[in-house]
């Protein structure tokens, strides 16, 4: 029987005046699958092993992400989650006509939206007092608890850090700010802002954070294609 | 801040870049065509979902561990 031909979904585009050439993963060239101003950018998979991880630089998570944001440059459009396969151009087809509507509308509220992710880490942590129970250094099980506490303590500063570190975000980027996302990472707080794709970050939005975040560790990537904002669900084709 | 010009966004081709990181943007988020994670068996119309299965984030993998 004749093994379906794997196709590996790259992002949704409001169709271009022109089509960039570009290689997808392995090599393989990126092919793009059009009706009624939509775009499916996407590329044979049959033969790549898309879970290869013997070299970070040339994991294919990398790769994907390279060629999404090299699009994202230039045009407008949602990533897909990367994994995300049909079998045959038929299904992208099916995908298109079944669900056009709704892939308008997401691309009309994020085609031209970046995300940038800030990620705002306390150095100074609060200084909470052990427990009695905990203060037993010879005990190996209470050792092995109080660790436990310790880590959990440095959770809870960037708990404590949440709301803070949301409003100053929200008062720093007020203007330029279509949504955000905060969540609480082991010993951070991850932020996330849906912005113009034209937007640039200045000095004085440094300063600003600098000057309302003290001692806080502050680290910053971006623009990447709105990932985090891009909810939508199309079901199968 | 942690970098020489705090809000320069690092070049991935000129800082190291972890793996999990970009793991946890492009497998956790965006556009989804299916939503369970169902794998079909051998058929025509077959869509495969196996990668998401595979491949998870090192922060999920993480927090699965830690929850056993």
């Amino acid at each position: 029987m004749r093994q379906p031909e794997m196709l590996l979904l790259y992002c949704l585009l409001k169709t271009p005046a022109e089509l960039p050439v570009l290689k997808g993963l392995g090599e393989s060239a990126l092919q793009y699958f059009s009706r009624d101003g939509l775009t499916v950018a996407y590329s044979e998979v049959s033969n790549i092993d898309l879970v290869s991880i013997e070299s970070t630089t040339e994991h294919p998570a990398f790769q994907y992400e390279r060629i999404v944001m090299t699009l994202h440059q230039q045009h407008h459009l949602i990533p897909i989650r990367f994994g995300e396969k049909v079998t045959g151009v038929e299904k992208i087809e099916s995908l298109l006509n079944t669900h056009a509507p709704k892939i308008h509308q997401a691309l009309n509220q994020l085609g031209d939206k970046s995300e940038l992710i800030f990620k705002v880490r306390p150095t100074t942590l609060p200084e909470k007092k052990l427990p009695e129970s905990l203060k037993d250094s010879k005990n190996k099980g209470i050792a092995y608890l109080r660790k436990k506490y310790q880590k959990h303590q440095q959770t809870f500063a960037a708990e404590d850090d949440l709301s803070v570190v949301e409003k100053v975000f929200l008062s720093v980027f007020q203007s330029v700010l279509f949504d955000h996302q905060v969540a609480l990472k082991s010993d951070s707080v991850a932020v996330r802002l849906l912005v113009a794709r034209s937007y640039q970050t200045s000095e004085s939005i440094t300063k600003q954070l600098v000057e309302q975040l003290p001692n806080h560790e502050l680290s910053f990537t971006g623009a990447f294609p709105p990932y985090h904002f891009a909810t939508l669900q199309l079901g199968k084709p | 801040m942690s970098n020489e010009d705090p809000l320069k966004p690092f070049d991935p081709d000129k800082d190291k870049v972890l793996l999990s990181e970009v793991l946890d943007r492009v497998i956790n988020t965006g556009v989804t065509i299916s939503g369970d994670l169902t794998i079909g068996i051998a058929d025509e119309d077959l869509i495969y979902v196996g990668l998401r299965v595979l491949l998870t984030s090192v922060d999920k993998l993480r927090e699965d561990n830690e929850a056993t």
